[in-house]
């Protein structure tokens, strides 16, 4: 695999195109996940284990550079590993396990509420699976607007739509959709009240 | 309904943290002050984390595939057994496949009148614009009462809404051409749906086109369902887009 710097993979990971984006995370993983496994695998976790962490990272690391403020002061190898560092450290808290680490490489702070969104929450379980029965074009629709970020053009242009007009009244159409769902659901009827 | 987009675009902009800092200050005033306002920007925060957690449990199945691409090895058999074990198990699934394949088959055939598709492809139309507030309480129930599908004190009600209106708007037209097909006034609900399409509603363009393809086909005229949905055919981008490709392929049968 060729070799990328972390601005050529930061700016692969942020692009419209989704295969990009992908072949930015493979990158990722080659040059990263043997370096997370091994200091996992350290500090008495599974290959397992370092696997699922190492995919939370990246999704934390995914979602900080598409938000539009996104400066990476650092490498992304220090990065990825403070975050990585920083949800075992919560996994061993929760497992009530020691909790002592020795740094491989040096650390920068991650502001926990960035590590949070992993933990999905009961009612973001219940929307979920009513965007399960919208249909793909609207769930495709709504996480290219709301969690890849992108704008209604570049969703037009993923999409084949004819134009960006036609993105946003689909997007409005999907959210109209889900709001009726959520509104209709026993379980979610107490969100307006 | 162009404001009520308005108004959501402004929220969804917030949200995104996309406001510059004079709308974002207007946008907190009016949080602070508006109760209702309030309400609104919670439930589409939850819309939108809902949304988040969605993408991010896709983005984690790719990264599983990921995983698996990087650190699997190819798999060998071992030796004769585990050969023959695999075109045991390749025969099967070959087996259980064809005979999926033949059920599915056989069904399909005893769902091919026309009657009978519309009972598979009749989804009601959603009416979500109306917000309880004491001046919309009476639109709020009988928007209540069309969603629960109780067509038949809906229906004149509905036409009593639209009669009191000088533009009479898509949504309650949509509603009003649905409630009469599901009271068998085939002739009348497509009176409804020809009112939209008259008013020029882009917005409504697909819905039109598909809800009178059912309507045909409930009227017991494929040919014309046929030629309704090939504007939904040609455009990929068009709602009911697959349900037409599919209802189209079983109409050819």
């Amino acid at each position: 695999m060729d070799q990328f710097s972390d601005e050529q993979i930061l700016s692969g990971l942020t692009s419209e195109d989704k295969n990009r984006r992908n072949q930015m995370l493979k990158v990722l993983y080659t040059q990263h996940f043997s370096f997370i496994a091994n200091f996992i695998s350290k500090n008495n976790g599974t290959s397992a284990d370092a696997a699922d962490i190492f995919q939370d990272a990246l999704i934390v690391f995914y979602e900080k550079a598409k938000t539009g403020n996104f400066t990476l002061n650092c490498t992304i190898r220090t990065f990825i590993y403070s975050i990585c560092k920083n949800l075992w450290l919560n996994r061993l808290r929760n497992h009530k396990k020691q909790t002592t680490i020795n740094d491989e490489i040096s650390t920068i702070a991650i502001e926990p509420e960035s590590l949070d969104v992993i933990n999905t929450k009961e009612r973001q379980k219940v929307i979920m699976q009513l965007i399960e029965k919208l249909g793909s074009d609207c769930q495709k629709v709504l996480t290219l607007y709301y969690f890849d970020r992108l704008r209604m053009k570049e969703i037009a242009e993923q999409m084949n739509f004819a134009s960006e007009q036609v993105a946003k009244n689909k997007k409005a159409k999907c959210m109209q959709k889900l709001r009726a769902m959520i509104l209709d659901s026993p379980r979610l009827k107490d969100i307006l009240k | 309904m162009s404001k009520e987009r308005d108004i959501d675009q402004w929220i969804d902009d917030y949200l995104l943290g996309r406001l510059d800092k004079g709308s974002e200050q207007q946008f907190r005033k009016r949080l602070e002050g508006d109760e209702a306002f309030a309400k609104l920007v919670a439930l589409r925060k939850e819309m939108q984390e809902g949304i988040e957690a969605f993408g991010r449990k896709d983005l984690k199945e790719t990264l599983k595939n990921i995983h698996q691409e990087v650190t699997s090895t190819p798999v060998k058999a071992k030796n004769k057994n585990s050969l023959l074990s695999l075109i045991a198990v390749v025969l099967i699934i070959t087996f259980l496949a064809g005979l999926a394949w033949w059920w599915m088959n056989a069904n399909k055939k005893q769902a091919s009148s026309p009657e009978q598709l519309y009972l598979a492809y009749f989804e009601p139309y959603l009416l979500t614009d109306i917000r309880r507030s004491d001046s919309k309480e009476a639109l709020f129930r009988l928007q209540e009462l069309y969603n629960e599908q109780k067509y038949t004190e809906a229906l004149p009600l509905i036409q009593g809404h639209l009669d009191s209106l000088v533009n009479q708007p898509s949504d309650w037209l949509l509603a009003a051409g649905i409630s009469a097909l599901e009271l068998n006034k085939t002739g009348e609900a497509l009176r409804y749906f020809e009112q939209i399409t008259n008013n020029g509603d882009f917005n409504f363009k697909d819905e039109v086109h598909w809800y009178r393809a059912l309507a045909y086909l409930k009227s017991g005229d494929p040919e014309k369902a046929g030629v309704t949905l090939q504007s939904l055919l040609e455009d990929k981008s068009a709602d009911h887009h697959k349900e037409a490709v599919e209802l189209m392929e079983k109409l050819n049968k």
